[in-house]
């Protein structure tokens, strides 16, 4: 009788935080496709959590309250999500300019108002503080590891940012939820995501005019091996949302892979498209390594990105959409102009 | 053998100037003059490592400047032995004796059987043949100087230098050393030069004299050992 | 013995041969396959191979000093600064063959000159080593500079040159290769008895009658034309200069350079064509740089001869 009562006590107070919950709702997670990225409205801000991919154990979590107003950027997508907010303003530094293409932070690195970082190797902890960083947005590659627990210690909010290791091109476009949160700009980063969503899903739906399927292999060699992205990677997610078939399809992993010389040269006749060479054109893939010539698909159709590169690295990750319209007029309509794409000339 | 005709030597400016002097063949010349008095220079005019400023130098009817350009040549009249062979990782002393051979040997720089035949026997006459087999680093510094000795017996040049070759030897390989070197110098009709700090030994064995003091070079001999200081005190 | 060497070097090139076989479709394939990728991987690794070993012996023989080597002397530094230089200073982007040789060419001559320099001020082993180790920290820093001047395709082609690869060569430049290879093998046996006189030292060798001046400007010549070249074609590979020619002497116990330099030539030959096939077999599981290999054996060898030597 006596554990009876006890257990219907339990009960009572197991229950109720359940109800609570019922009634209020359960913080929500605001993010649909990311993995890593988890974000919660809560009561006085953003609750935001991280996954590290490489430790399933190592989350990075804090609350936001307030929305930051000097924020240093590592990475070129991290420039572009934050153009594609129109918060350039709030920048106060940027990875390397040589790699800048966003027309209205180059004109506040004229100004002085932004500082290039030059390289993601050296960080300089004296510029960041001169420039009073609140928040640094890093890219989490590895070796700046020692100088980002020194600028935490320094009270700079550094903040990883892994979405490059993503599966799904629209889950990498929803980081840009994040930088929504950092810069008080959720909702118009929220909007901005559900029309990309819908475009792309738009594209993804067309008809493909093209019955066949396009063998298409991409990458490039890199010293004595051809690298490029993994069966598993965001990359090879696009090219399957156009039905290309992908010669590295079966090769797992979400990062890169690698394919000797000798055996991409003797196993690509049916390649008829090439993307992503890394290179504008064919004499500058010749000279690069000269024996791209005798490639079967060197003589087919070459695509890069490199309509405008430093544009490409900005955007490619915030616009997927544009990724894939691209795509698919790569695969039935090579004239179209393209957002990031050109055809290298023969 | 080696003639001196108004020589004046020195490295660059005038050191030393000698009228006329000749050095026979079948002696031993010791060098002797105190520090700084040209020594060296001397004995590397000698071995047409430097020519002579003006004058004339012939060793055995050549004059020094055609030995200074004609490598082969020099290399068949003048052998050269220095103060201490440090010896060198895997060189083994027979092959070590049978760099001598070099001025002769052909391209690659193999020995005939001839040649192997002469490296043998001078070991041999020198009470080395033991050390044949040894590397150079692994045996004495006085067994060293033998050796290199050998190696310039089997060089077979009608005027040999050494400089200074018993610097780094105890009493009993100085001795060895002059046992070795005077009879080769007569019987084979060689003209020797070696400079040396050891007066006692030189008297001892009755060598003539170069004497370098002042600028000048006089040979005396049987001169006793306080006429010697003397002469090269009270020049200098 | 070199009977043997012969043997097992064939042997070798059979085994590489066999393992960089690849199934193909047809007749033009193969022939491309061949032409492109297995025969100028195997003349880089043989070519390469030897041509280290042998300037490296070279370079111990000139400085009198086991330590020396193209790599830990800076020659390979020259050839890289000069590398550098071309690739990403603007003057011309690779393309001309003859440009990326000459060049390298060029830096390995000078560094080797420098060094000799050095080496007649400096007589300690660990004072020159250490020069030369100052050298190649200082070309590294120039080659920084100029990397963070340079547009990224230029610093990425550098730096890809850097790691050092014996798959880079071309069917058009196998034979330049070789050509220059084989010039320096016979200019250097030409030197024989000269290097065997050098191991007295200069002043002995000038008596036994070595024409000083000559050997000595052939000695680098040929140091710079194969180091150079083989720095051009293939990167900077290291260790290979350094261990082999060692390997030789304790091994022969002698220093007949007749007898050392076809053992530079066959082992170093041998070494490196070794360190491809255990690449090539390594390769389904990771890829691992020639560089790294040569490292990875050369360098506790070469610390092994150090410790052995105090």
């Amino acid at each position: 009788m006596r554990w009876l009562a006890f257990l219907l006590i339990l009960l009572a107070f197991g229950c109720r935080p359940k109800s609570d919950s019922q009634r209020g709702g359960i913080p929500r997670n605001l993010c649909q496709y990311s993995k890593l990225l988890t974000i919660w409205r809560v009561e006085d801000g953003y609750a935001i959590e991280i996954q590290n991919p490489e430790h399933p154990k190592a989350r990075f979590k804090f609350l936001l309250k307030k929305s930051f107003k000097r924020i240093a950027a590592l990475s070129a997508t991290h420039v572009g999500m934050m153009a594609a907010l129109k918060q350039e303003h709030l920048l106060c530094a940027i990875p390397d300019k040589r790699y800048l293409h966003a027309p209205k932070v180059k004109k506040l690195l004229a100004k002085g108002s932004i500082i290039d970082l030059q390289s993601e190797q050296q960080l300089s902890v004296k510029k960041l503080l001169a420039k009073q960083t609140q928040a640094l947005i890093y890219s989490g590659f590895g070796p700046e590891k020692a100088q980002i627990k020194r600028l935490s210690t320094l009270g700079i909010t550094c903040i990883p940012n892994f979405e490059w290791r993503e599966t799904h091109p629209l889950a990498r476009a929803e980081w840009i939820l994040l930088f929504g949160a950092l810069t008080g700009q959720f909702e118009k980063a929220q909007l901005h995501f559900r029309k990309v969503c819908q475009n792309y899903m738009r594209i993804r739906k067309q008809p493909k005019l093209c019955n066949t399927n396009p063998n298409v292999i991409s990458g490039y060699i890199y010293g004595d091996q051809w690298i490029a992205p993994a069966g598993n990677s965001f990359e090879a997610k696009l090219y399957a949302d156009v039905a290309f078939a992908y010669y590295f399809n079966e090769r797992p992993g979400t990062g890169s892979c690698f394919s000797s010389i000798p055996s991409i040269l003797t196993k690509s006749a049916s390649v008829s498209i090439w993307l992503n060479p890394g290179q504008s054109s064919r004499s500058a893939l010749l000279a690069q390594y000269p024996k791209y010539k005798y490639f079967p698909f060197f003589e087919k159709r070459i695509f890069c990105y490199t309509h405008n590169t430093n544009f490409y690295w900005e955007w490619a990750a915030v616009r997927p959409d544009w990724v894939l319209s691209d795509l698919s007029n790569i695969r039935d309509n090579p004239t179209a102009d393209m957002h990031f794409y050109k055809e290298l000339k023969l | 053998m080696i003639r001196f005709q108004h020589t004046e030597i020195g490295y660059h400016r005038p050191l030393l100037a000698i009228e006329d002097l000749h050095l026979q063949t079948g002696k031993v010349y010791a060098l002797l003059g105190l520090n700084g008095s040209g020594k060296s220079t001397l004995l590397k005019t000698l071995a047409a490592q430097i020519t002579v400023l003006s004058g004339n130098l012939l060793i055995n009817d050549f004059k020094v400047e055609e030995l200074a350009q004609n490598a082969n040549l020099r290399a068949q009249q003048i052998a050269f032995v220095s103060s201490r062979f440090e010896g060198v990782e895997h060189l083994s002393v027979a092959d070590y004796v049978g760099l001598g051979r070099i001025p002769y040997a052909s391209i690659f720089g193999k020995l005939t059987a001839d040649e192997r035949q002469l490296v043998h026997d001078t070991l041999e006459k020198l009470g080395l043949s033991y050390l044949s087999e040894k590397r150079t680093l692994e045996i004495s510094d006085g067994e060293r100087q033998m050796v290199s000795l050998a190696r310039a017996f089997v060089q077979d040049t009608p005027v040999l230098l050494l400089d200074e070759p018993a610097s780094f030897l105890d009493f009993l390989n100085r001795e060895q050393l002059l046992r070795t070197l005077i009879p080769w110098a007569m019987h084979t009709n060689r003209c020797v030069v070696l400079s040396s700090h050891d007066l006692d030994l030189c008297i001892e064995h009755d060598l003539p004299l170069l004497l370098l003091a002042q600028q000048k070079l006089n040979v005396v001999q049987g001169l006793s050992k306080r006429d010697v200081q003397q002469l090269l005190i009270e020049k200098a | 013995m070199f009977i043997g060497f012969t043997l097992v070097l064939v042997l070798s090139c059979l085994v590489h041969l066999e393992l960089t076989k690849v199934n193909v479709l047809n007749e033009v394939q193969a022939n491309i396959l061949w032409w492109e990728f297995r025969f100028p991987r195997l003349v880089s690794a043989l070519v390469a191979g030897a041509g280290l070993s042998l300037s490296g012996l070279l370079m111990q023989n000139l400085f009198r000093n086991p330590m020396a080597g193209p790599y830990v002397l800076g020659i390979n530094s020259g050839a890289s600064l000069a590398t550098a230089l071309l690739m990403m200073g603007g003057f011309t982007f690779v393309s001309s063959n003859l440009g990326l040789v000459g060049s390298a060419l060029l830096g390995a001559m000078l560094a080797a000159t420098f060094m000799l320099f050095v080496s007649w001020r400096i007589q300690q082993t660990t004072s020159l080593l250490l020069v030369g180790l100052m050298f190649a920290s200082f070309t590294g820093s120039i080659e920084s500079v100029l990397q963070s001047w340079a547009a990224p395709e230029e610093v990425k082609q550098f730096f890809l040159w850097n790691m050092g690869s014996l798959q880079q060569l071309t069917a058009q430049q196998a034979p330049w290769l070789i050509a220059i290879f084989g010039v320096a093998v016979i200019w250097s046996l030409l030197l024989v008895k000269a290097l065997n006189a050098f191991v007295l030292g200069q002043e002995q060798a000038f008596q036994l009658g070595v024409r000083i001046k000559t050997v000595r400007f052939s000695i680098l010549a040929i140091t710079a034309i194969l180091a150079g070249s083989v720095t051009a074609y293939c990167g900077p590979i290291a260790f290979v200069g350094l261990a082999i020619p060692n390997l030789g002497r304790q091994l022969l116990r002698t220093q007949d350079h007749l007898h050392l330099i076809l053992f530079c030539l066959f082992f170093g030959a041998f070494f490196l064509l070794a360190c491809d096939v255990f690449s090539l077999l390594l390769e389904p599981y990771f890829s691992l740089p020639i560089n790294v290999l040569t490292s990875l054996i050369g360098a506790p060898y070469i610390a092994y001869l150090v410790l052995r030597r105090s």
